[in-house]
């Protein structure tokens, strides 16, 4: 038979696989960087384990998801305060502003998942495979501008480019998804 | 969405970390005013943590194959750290061990900065005439993240993971964390300890990432880098790059790099003699121990001198403290109780240290006067009793007993017994300790002026308040204690005793002018 602790545990990791892609999502909005973002995760995860006792999914108004956000949010800034290594590190006043919005857009981080597989698709094949080098693990642009023998700058340049294409369609898909949820 | 173009491309700066100092508080001055554009960062930095996660998918699986199945290896390879951190925190539970306690902000919102929370990430240790651009900092005061510009003299500070830096006039360095910062121009020296291995300071050109060593490095006018191993091992990396430990340029104990801003970096040899060691403070506290000695000197010919304590351990007994005015009264000797000897605002000067209920020094002041100074060089370790004797007269019945203590609730107190039941005997001022101050050397100063008819307190040769006297009597303190009180005989004894130390006091039959008070402080600061 399976004891309260168990059930405690099974509740637990079902929780946090549904929503992992979205906390991530969330941390990683508010770092400047890769460095950081699976340390950060890692604390994260222990601290709610710890604490998941006291998460109470029948109080009104609450739910797993602000309850990962509101421990990873204080997760992050006190990694920001103890080990960053950025001069890229933004006021606490305007940290506390993201923090917020950041909640909100991460909410629907699955849906936007989503898009982006198929807006990938949709990208000239070139462009696709400037991806891989650059967001692979621990590449610098340097390197990776070299690997695909472009200049950083024109590297740069083109990203940017990809990104901004990624964005226009991933909000397309996105508001097209919400006009025919309400048709 | 209507964003400018030239925010856009700060938000894709800040993605790709090649944002300078100037675009960077751009982009914040601008963040802070539109949430639009927080909103464009926001999901900018989504983006790139998806396509991160695409990129590992891609590097395990070829193009073509399967996303969602390749999506699944890379989350599951993730899921394995964190649920082997997990296993870790269930193995601690049931090893017995409780939840682990609250931490302070735990509790519902996030933790920001309030009067009890330490919004620092180093500590300033010690430094030698240091002025700071748009900073007052003393040693002992924490340091937060932000831009230290140090403006002259030489500072030593250690960040809270263990490391210490010799920072040289002038310098510009921006703290970014309990683990490192920015070193914008300069020269500053390292000492890591192995508790604070990755210890990282970055330059225009280089970051440095510490292995457990000590090193040096400045940044000239033209922004290139000088780094200096003088022990040990550094890591050093390119600026934005990520910094993967084992992938860095090795830099060994000896060997040293000279990286332009552009062009190519050269070999130098580490020359340690360029940079301040630690034993540049250890001269200065001599210097200034010196100074001080040879300033009190001068005091012998001040005619209104009573008695001068200057605590400094005597080839005598050691249960005396020694009288150093020209005044002969035996009564001005003190008799030392309890408290023990100990080192002083300089490590080679003496000082006692009243930690003790018992602890005590005992002298007479013989005469009244008019008027009186009282000038004491303490550092308080702690507030916890209502009243910390500094100077207190024996009993509190015949006038023109003087007891002169701080209070916990925040103020300096001179109470004259004058015996008139309507007038208030005390005279206070406010007297804040912020919680650096603890262990921290000051100078008190109290002057009861019989002709102005007021009391004056001083911190540090600064006036903190001027309280008129409506009723004024002759100072007589008489038979008295230095850090404790006696109460009349008919009295419980209370515990007024100062937890902390003394090592100087002087008391004058005069009233001083806060000029006097202000050059006293000058020639005693440590």
């Amino acid at each position: 038979m399976a004891s309260p602790e168990d059930i405690n545990q099974e509740d637990f990791v079902r929780l946090y696989s549904r929503h992992e892609r979205n906390v991530r999502a969330f941390v990683t909005s508010l770092l400047p960087r890769w460095e950081g973002v699976d340390e950060v995760m890692q604390e994260t995860s222990l601290v709610m384990w710890r604490k998941f006792d006291q998460f109470d999914p029948d109080r009104p108004g609450s739910n797993f998801i602000d309850w990962a956000f509101m421990i990873a949010r204080y997760e992050v800034l006190r990694y920001r305060r103890k080990k960053a290594t950025s001069r890229l590190v933004f006021s606490e006043d305007v940290y506390e502003l993201l923090a917020t919005e950041a909640a909100e857009v991460a909410a629907d981080q699955p849906a936007r998942h989503r898009a982006l597989q198929d807006c990938l698709t949709r990208l000239e094949p070139a462009q696709l495979k400037l991806i891989q080098p650059v967001y692979a693990d621990g590449v610098s642009i340097k390197n990776a501008a070299a690997l695909v023998g472009r200049t950083p700058t024109g590297l740069y340049k083109a990203l940017a480019r990809i990104r901004r294409n990624l964005r226009r369609c991933i909000e397309l898909t996105l508001s097209e998804a919400r006009m025919k949820g309400s048709a | 969405m209507n964003l400018e173009k030239r925010h856009l491309e700060l938000i894709d700066g800040y993605c790709s970390g090649s944002l300078s100092d100037e675009e960077f508080a751009e982009l914040e001055e601008a963040l802070r005013k539109d949430a639009a554009l927080r909103r464009e960062l926001l999901e900018s930095r989504m983006l790139e943590s998806e396509l991160r996660e695409y990129a590992a998918v891609l590097e395990k699986q070829p193009l073509g194959d399967n996303e969602d199945a390749a999506g699944k290896v890379h989350t599951i390879r993730r899921l394995k750290i964190e649920v082997w951190a997990m296993a870790a925190a269930i193995a601690v539970l049931v090893g017995g061990v409780a939840f682990l306690a609250l931490r302070p902000g735990d509790r519902g919102e996030v933790a920001v900065a309030s009067p009890e929370l330490d919004p620092g990430v180093a500590v300033l240790t010690r430094a030698i005439d240091a002025s700071w651009e748009n900073r007052s900092v003393r040693t002992g005061d924490s340091m937060p993240p932000g831009r230290w510009k140090l403006l002259s003299g030489v500072a030593e500070f250690q960040f809270y993971n263990g490391a210490s830096v010799i920072l040289e006039a002038p310098a510009d360095l921006e703290i970014v964390s309990e683990n490192g910062g920015v070193l914008h121009a300069g020269k500053l020296r390292a000492d890591v300890p192995h508790h604070a291995h990755g210890f990282t300071i970055a330059t225009e050109t280089v970051e440095l990432v510490d292995l457990g060593t000590s090193f040096g490095m400045e940044v000239g006018s033209d922004f290139d880098t000088e780094v200096h191993v003088f022990d040990g091992k550094v890591e050093l990396f390119d600026v934005g790059s990520e910094k993967l430990p084992g992938e860095g340029r090795e830099l060994l104990g000896g060997e040293g790099l000279l990286l332009p801003i552009s062009g190519e970096t050269s070999p130098i040899s580490a020359d340690a003699s360029r940079f301040l060691d630690p034993s540049r403070f250890e001269k200065g506290a001599r210097a200034r121990y010196e100074r001080w000695k040879s300033s009190a000197e001068k005091w012998k010919s001040h005619s209104h001198l009573v008695a001068r304590y200057d605590f400094e351990t005597d080839p005598g007994p050691l249960r005396v403290l020694p009288n150093r005015s020209s005044r002969r009264d035996d009564g001005l000797r003190g008799s030392i109780i309890g408290a023990n000897w100990s080192s002083g605002r300089w490590p080679d000067k003496g000082a006692l240290d009243f930690k003790r209920p018992g602890d005590r020094v005992r002298i007479e002041v013989p005469r009244a006067a008019k008027s009186v100074t009282l000038i004491a060089w303490l550092r308080i370790d702690g507030l916890e009793k209502g009243f910390q004797s500094i100077l207190l007269s024996d009993g509190w019945d015949r006038p023109g007993a003087f007891h002169w203590q701080i209070h916990r609730d925040g103020y300096l107190e001179l109470g004259v017994w004058h015996g008139d039941q309507n007038v208030t005997p005390n005279s206070q001022a406010i007297f804040e300790m912020q919680p650096a101050d603890f262990g921290r050397w000051m100078q008190l100063a109290v002057v009861y002026d019989g002709d102005k008819k007021s009391v004056t307190h001083y911190r540090d040769g600064e006036v903190l308040g001027e309280v008129p006297l409506p009723v004024v009597v002759p100072i007589a303190i008489g038979k008295a204690e230095i850090g404790n009180w006696s109460p009349p005989p008919q009295d419980a004894r209370q515990i007024r005793q100062f937890n902390g130390r003394i090592d100087e006091m002087l008391i004058f039959d005069v009233a001083l002018n806060p000029t006097e008070i202000g050059a006293a402080y000058e020639n005693g600061k440590p």
